[in-house]
């Protein structure tokens, strides 16, 4: 291993008892099932998280590089590291210390979705954001990596990332050559940044001309949702929006019509008789029959409402998709290592089938500590999680033996901390 | 148009390679014999035009002769602009070729265009529409990695149907034109390294001429460069990321590096950034500079850029809500502050000629006298 850190003589300092309790279950899993090494590992930069040997934040060392598969796990055995990361990038030299004397060769497109990026992250429990995120990593799939983008599903990788979300990597050779700036499009292309700007829905007037006056008619202009690309998800937004207020108890969709700016209570009456109203025409449809088909113009307060500025940035966001910007344009990322152990977790980077996503559980799929040996942990105050399909409770300063992946998970995340135990 | 005249007209194409190699006169003869001499002064002219920005004649050879010429004059004419030596020269050229090529190509048979395309190595399919229009596609990463780095050609704009992006003719006349461009721009910066002597002696004058003018070009550049530092007019996410140093908000990373970068870039100097913040409450000049050193490259092997609109939004600086009509213009900050500067003094310009004082005088004389010296450069070619 060639590594680039080279520490001053400061202090060492003990690690706390937490840490030293992780570092410990990290080394006998790595002892035990070693990680595979990922392909074209000598052209890869790897990086890890190392415990920390002054107080501060843990060193990250980076420009590491393995020649050979004994090397890697015997590396591992030895620091079990609390983080472990290689590059999505190929080098001709991995290990220099200066991005541009590594020699980039290519690198992997890489989407990552992590449940913080998601707009209700922050009002759901641990399980409900991975679902969260499950499904909207599996739109990120279906409509944009294999649909709009095109890729070959023999091409794309994916993987749980060990904690809150799920990696995409794209290995098609043309994607590997792509640059930063392509790669931004890409990000922009699914996040739908710039949409708004295209005018897809608009409201066009039309002057004609009747003996000697010039009539004025607005038409509102609405894209058909089978369209291609963002022209078609546009239109499949302006039919969600419409089917979202049928939905809702009048009063509520009153209310959220009114909360756009330039909708006043008149309009949004108008607009909800209108939409409400079953009426069908000769060939039997009825308005939002005809919204999906992408008529827009049914009447002037189509126009007020589909056409407020407010409402078309609503349209897009109804149908966007998410992604970590930065990582997919980042052309030479540290990524969790397939078959490491998320520090913060315990659980394993799991390399998924894209069929298997569907019925994958994190929580239990990718457990990877022992559930035996029990260790004993102790909470400060009251805690409970969901994991391994079980409920734990952690009473209030009241040792309690736990499962080693649970009492891992709880441990690194502060939920808890070890009870000094005899091998300690 | 016949053989001659479609391989004068695309000489990318390989028929036009093996005719100059197989049917043309050897390098020599055509730079000295005088059965070329016409070959020549058309090599001449194309070059000027190109400094110029003048555009090239978009009907095609009239007759098997003049296809001849043309096809003749485009080796003269990057040989004479490899002679002249200047990049500044050898990018107007190729924009000015590439756009010929592109202006011919967006009105010839589809069948000819993916010829075209071919020989510049695109990988293109085509498809009829139901007005027999042909389309033509890309997938998209051999599309990102060939269209013109404009707001227009994103992709987000483009719609891509399950990894094809396809496109109209003219469209792809552009795209095709910017991979010739950049084809191009790199043979030229290789042929500059191998101009043969007797280049500099056929063209002498002209290559000194040209040479001049280039350099009268890039000094006037540089006197209405970026230097001047007014804090009113920069472009709303440099504001925003001033104030917020200000009221001590949490400026990100990406924030702060963008506002160094941007002074730097207005040739500030590492003490003339850590001047212009010690106005900001709190803020700790010896621990800023050693960030503002590696960033303005005095600590590091080079200097930075500061990132482009796509980049600051990317990374949420971009203020998206305080963005002004100039920014739907731009794609990055220093064009918004270019921009914003070249404004103000085109206001200052009108008051002052409004005040009974003309300020305009100056540019249209140096405009005169550019237009006699091209005259006369071209009167001595003929």
């Amino acid at each position: 291993m060639t590594q680039a850190s080279a520490r001053g003589d400061r202090p060492v300092v003990a690690l706390p008892p937490p840490l030293v309790y992780m570092k410990r279950c990290l080394a006998a899993y790595y002892r035990e099932s070693p990680p595979p090494l990922p392909e074209r590992f000598g052209r890869r930069e790897f990086g890890f998280v190392a415990w920390p040997r002054e107080p501060g934040p843990p060193p990250f060392v980076r420009h590491v590089g393995f020649k050979t598969r004994d090397e890697f796990q015997s590396f591992l055995r030895r620091r079990a590291p609390w983080h472990l990361y290689h590059s999505t990038a190929f080098y001709q030299r991995p290990t220099e210390r200066r991005m541009i004397d590594k020699g980039w060769l290519g690198a992997e497109l890489v989407f990552d979705l992590d449940a913080d990026h998601l707009p209700d992250a922050g009002r759901m429990d641990f399980a409900q954001q991975m679902d969260a995120v499950k499904q909207e990593f599996h739109r990120l799939l279906d409509e944009f990596v294999l649909g709009d983008l095109g890729f070959d599903a023999d091409d794309v990788r994916i993987n749980f990332s060990g904690g809150r979300g799920y990696h995409c990597h794209v290995l098609a050779s043309d994607a590997m050559q792509l640059e930063a700036r392509h790669r931004r499009q890409i990000a922009d292309y699914v996040t739908g940044k710039g949409v708004e700007d295209r005018g897809l829905v608009r409201v066009a007037t039309h002057r004609i001309r009747d003996g000697g006056y010039v009539r004025e008619s607005k038409h509102l202009l609405i894209p058909r949702p089978g369209e291609p690309g963002w022209r078609g998800r546009v239109g499949r937004g302006v039919v969600r929006f419409a089917e979202q207020l049928v939905a809702l108890p009048r009063e509520e969709a009153r209310k959220r019509l009114v909360a756009y700016p330039g909708i006043g209570p008149k309009t949004a009456d108008r607009f909800l008789d209108r939409l409400r109203d079953d009426a069908r025409d000769a060939r039997g449809l009825n308005v939002l029959d005809r919204l999906r088909e992408g008529s827009g113009d049914q009447g002037v307060v189509f126009a007020q409402v589909l056409g407020q500025e407010a409402v078309r940035g609503e349209m897009v966001r109804l149908v966007e998709g998410e992604t970590d910007e930065p990582v997919t344009a980042d052309t030479k990322r540290l990524i969790r290592t397939i078959g490491s152990l998320h520090g913060k977790t315990g659980l394993r980077v799991v390399p998924l089938e894209l069929d298997a996503l569907k019925g994958f559980d994190p929580l239990v799929d990718a457990v990877a500590l022992p559930t035996a040996p029990v260790d004993v942990v102790v909470a400060k105050k009251e805690e409970r999680f969901a994991f391994m399909g079980e409920e734990f409770r952690l009473p209030e300063n009241e040792p309690v033996p736990l499962p080693r992946a649970a009492a891992f998970f709880a441990v690194a995340r502060r939920m808890a901390v070890p009870v000094d135990d005899e091998q300690g | 148009m016949g053989e001659l005249g479609l391989i004068a007209t695309f000489p990318m194409l390989p028929e036009a390679r093996r005719w100059l190699r197989e049917e043309g006169p050897s390098m020599d003869r055509l730079l000295t014999d005088i059965a070329y001499n016409r070959a020549r002064d058309r090599a001449r002219v194309h070059v000027w035009d190109a400094l110029e920005g003048t555009p090239a004649d978009p009907r095609g050879p009239a007759s098997a002769v003049e296809a001849e010429m043309a096809l003749l004059a485009r080796p003269l004419s990057r040989l004479l602009v490899a002679a002249v030596g200047e990049e500044f020269l050898a990018s107007r050229y190729a924009v000015w070729e590439a756009k010929r090529a592109s202006g011919a190509l967006e009105r010839v048979p589809a069948s000819l265009v993916v010829e075209v395309a071919d020989s510049l190595e695109i990988p293109v399919r085509t498809r009829e529409t139901d007005d027999t229009r042909t389309e033509f596609a890309l997938g998209v990463a051999d599309y990102l990695m060939r269209a013109p780095n404009e707001k227009a050609w994103h992709l987000v704009r483009r719609d891509p149907e399950a990894g094809s992006v396809w496109l109209g003719q003219e469209d792809f006349a552009r795209l095709v034109e910017e991979v010739y461009r950049l084809r191009l721009v790199s043979e030229l910066k290789e042929r500059v390294k191998q101009v043969p002597a007797v280049v500099q002696e056929v063209f002498g004058a002209e290559v000194r001429r040209m040479q001049e003018t280039v350099k009268e070009r890039l000094a006037r550049r540089k006197r209405e460069g970026l230097t001047e530092v007014t804090p009113g007019l920069f472009p709303p996410c440099m504001k925003r990321i001033l104030q917020d140093m200000h009221e001590h908000k949490n400026v990100p990373h990406m924030g702060r590096f963008a506002i160094v970068t941007f002074l730097h870039e207005l040739q500030m100097d590492t003490e003339g950034i850590l001047e212009f913040f010690s106005s900001v409450p709190d803020f700790d000049a010896e621990k800023s500079r050693y960030q503002i050193e590696h960033i303005t490259g005095k600590g590091s092997p080079e200097a930075y850029t500061p990132p482009g609109c796509a980049t600051m939004q990317s990374y949420g600086v971009c203020p998206l809500q305080e963005r002004d009509s100039l920014c739907t213009k731009i794609k990055h900050p220093l064009s918004y502050y270019r921009r914003a500067l070249w404004r103000r003094k085109k206001q200052d310009e009108e008051k002052r000629a409004q005040d009974g004082k003309t300020g305009d005088e100056g540019a249209s004389r140096v405009a005169d006298e550019l237009r006699q010296e091209t005259a006369q450069a071209r009167g001595e070619g003929r």
